[in-house]
């Protein structure tokens, strides 16, 4: 073949091979843009009936030309993320640098295996074990803490998992540097180690809250599921938007369906815009 | 040291080692890569014993304590043996003025924040740094160039006041002129801290220390005053390092 054939031939095979790249990316991007697409032109009737009380507002379903809002659902929503973030970056924090630190110990490997099965556990058996142990024995009823609880045992395992991946990367010269001060192993690792690692551990929390904002299945058999009034205290009943969603969208009423399409729009911001941040905070986001 | 061996992994790196520095004096450790000559620098401010797959046996004596008694902490070594590192490392979520105090700071050894400043802007003036940081003693650490970054980790390690001072190769990654800076800290330096200085360099041993050492492959060649190794080595390894290294004898 001359020069200029094989050129040619080479030109024409990048072109197909990008094109058939880009084919599959668009292919495999395509669902997230359909569903983002979908809540958003639905979501949008409700932002459109409500305005901005869609937020603040309690719902109103009968009449789907003023449906009022998800108001005491997204209260809730705060007060079960606020809480289970509490309890699970507590225990994560410990937890991850455990693992990430006492590397070949026994009780290290054990747990690090512990929390890579508990990230991918269902999550309704966790529902149904706090109501079991929390909701029927010490409490009586629905509350907020149950649900609180739940998302924390949700979330727990994944965090430390991203706490210890974090301590994981920072470079042995800096580790080396920070042992070389004469402090204890504990503070190297509280004082330096953790301040170095801050970042991804930031990124790790966040991802936590997506997560836990997110999350339907703990919350069907400890919270309750009450939309009208936000709950005054933990031991309350009450709701939340991913709840809330599930539970509206298999009402018959088209008020129902109203709300439902509108607190599916405002849970795609909440995640979005948590993803976003954390995007700011770290160049590669793992999940 | 005396009879100093360490095994990593199994293999045996540090062959039965043994030599003396005294106060006052720089002692350049030079040889080829995978010597172990870094390893043996760890093995001082048993910063080996963070790894697990470390072995060490044999003794490291500073100011008559043998480094590896059983009652002695590796903390309480660390804190008296100074460590400088082959790539500059400032903590980069710190300050300047941070990265300075946080061996004082954390090892309790200011009892006010006057005090802490002294010492902070001693290390810094001794590590050639002051001048060039003390307006922005609060700037983030990582913002500094890699001569400055490597002078503020030799100032973090001397805030400690250490008895020693080890360096692995500390300017392998600076260009002339910042290492030009750092030997004649060095040189400077020496009438306070003694410094252990492992070099890629024979040329910059000649440049700054008092006694030599060559390291082949784990074992430790020979030792004496730098101007005899260079101009009449006993060993014919040692030669051949030389001239290989430097060229014809000069």
């Amino acid at each position: 073949m001359s020069r200029g054939r094989i050129e040619a031939s080479r030109r024409l095979a990048n072109y197909l091979g990008l094109a058939a790249v880009a084919a599959f990316a668009a292919l495999a991007l395509a669902p997230l843009f359909h569903i983002v697409g979908v809540v958003a032109l639905n979501g949008l009737e409700a932002v459109k009936r409500s305005g901005l009380s869609l937020l603040t507002a309690p719902p109103n379903p009968t009449d789907p030309a003023h449906p009022g809002g998800i108001g005491p659902a997204l209260a809730g929503t705060a007060m079960l993320v606020a809480v289970a973030m509490l309890f699970s970056v507590l225990l994560a924090i410990p937890a991850g640098v455990f693992i990430a630190e006492f590397r070949r110990a026994g009780v290290s490997r054990l747990t690090m295996l512990l929390a890579l099965i508990l990230v991918e556990f269902p999550t309704v058996l966790v529902g149904l074990t706090v109501y079991a142990v929390e909701v029927e024995r010490m409490v009586g009823r629905y509350n907020m803490l149950a649900g609180s609880l739940a998302l924390a045992i949700v979330v727990l395992p994944y965090m430390a998992v991203q706490v210890s991946e974090a301590l994981r990367h920072v470079p042995k010269e800096l580790r080396e540097a920070a042992f070389s001060l004469g402090v204890s192993r504990l503070t190297a690792v509280y004082r330096i180690l953790v301040g170095v690692a801050r970042r991804g551990i930031l990124v790790g929390i966040l991802i936590g809250m997506a997560k836990a904002a997110g999350e339907t299945a703990p919350l069907l058999f400890t919270i309750g599921g009450y939309f009208e009034t936000a709950p005054r205290s933990l031991l309350d009943p009450g709701g939340a938007v991913s709840l809330l969603i599930y539970e509206y969208a298999q009402q018959p009423q088209p008020g129902y369906h109203v709300l439902a399409w509108g607190a599916a729009l405002v849970l795609l911001l909440i995640v979005f815009a948590i993803m976003i941040v954390a995007r700011f905070f770290v160049r590669e986001v793992r999940l | 040291m005396r009879n100093l061996n360490v095994w990593l992994s199994g293999r045996h790196i540090v062959k039965n080692v043994s030599f003396e520095m005294e106060d006052g004096t720089v002692f350049a450790l030079m040889g080829p890569s995978g010597s172990g000559k870094s390893t043996l620098l760890r093995a001082i401010n048993r910063l080996l014993d963070i790894y697990e797959e470390a072995e060490v046996r044999g003794e490291v004596i500073l100011d008559g304590v043998n480094v590896y008694d059983p009652a002695v902490e590796p903390p309480w070594v660390r804190r008296r043996v100074g460590m400088v590192f082959q790539y500059p490392n400032p903590f980069p979520h710190m300050s300047i003025y941070d990265n300075v105090a946080v061996g004082p700071r954390l090892n309790r050894m200011a009892r006010s924040k006057k005090e802490l400043d002294k010492i902070v802007r001693w290390a810094l003036e001794k590590a050639y740094l002051w001048d060039e940081v003390k307006d922005r003693l609060h700037a983030p650490a990582a913002k500094l160039s890699g001569g400055q970054k490597q002078r503020l980790s030799i100032a973090r390690a001397l805030a400690l006041r250490p008895r020693l001072l080890l360096m692995d190769e500390p300017t392998a990654n600076l260009d002339p002129v910042a290492t030009e800076k750092i030997e004649e800290l060095i040189v400077e330096l020496k009438k306070e801290i003694p410094i252990l200085l492992v070099t890629h360099d024979p040329q910059q041993a000649a440049r700054v220390a008092d006694y030599t050492g060559f390291l082949y492959y784990g074992e430790l060649v020979e030792t004496g005053p730098t101007a005899k190794i260079f101009t009449e080595p006993e060993n014919p390894l040692t030669e051949r390092y030389l001239l290989r290294r430097l060229g014809a004898p000069r």
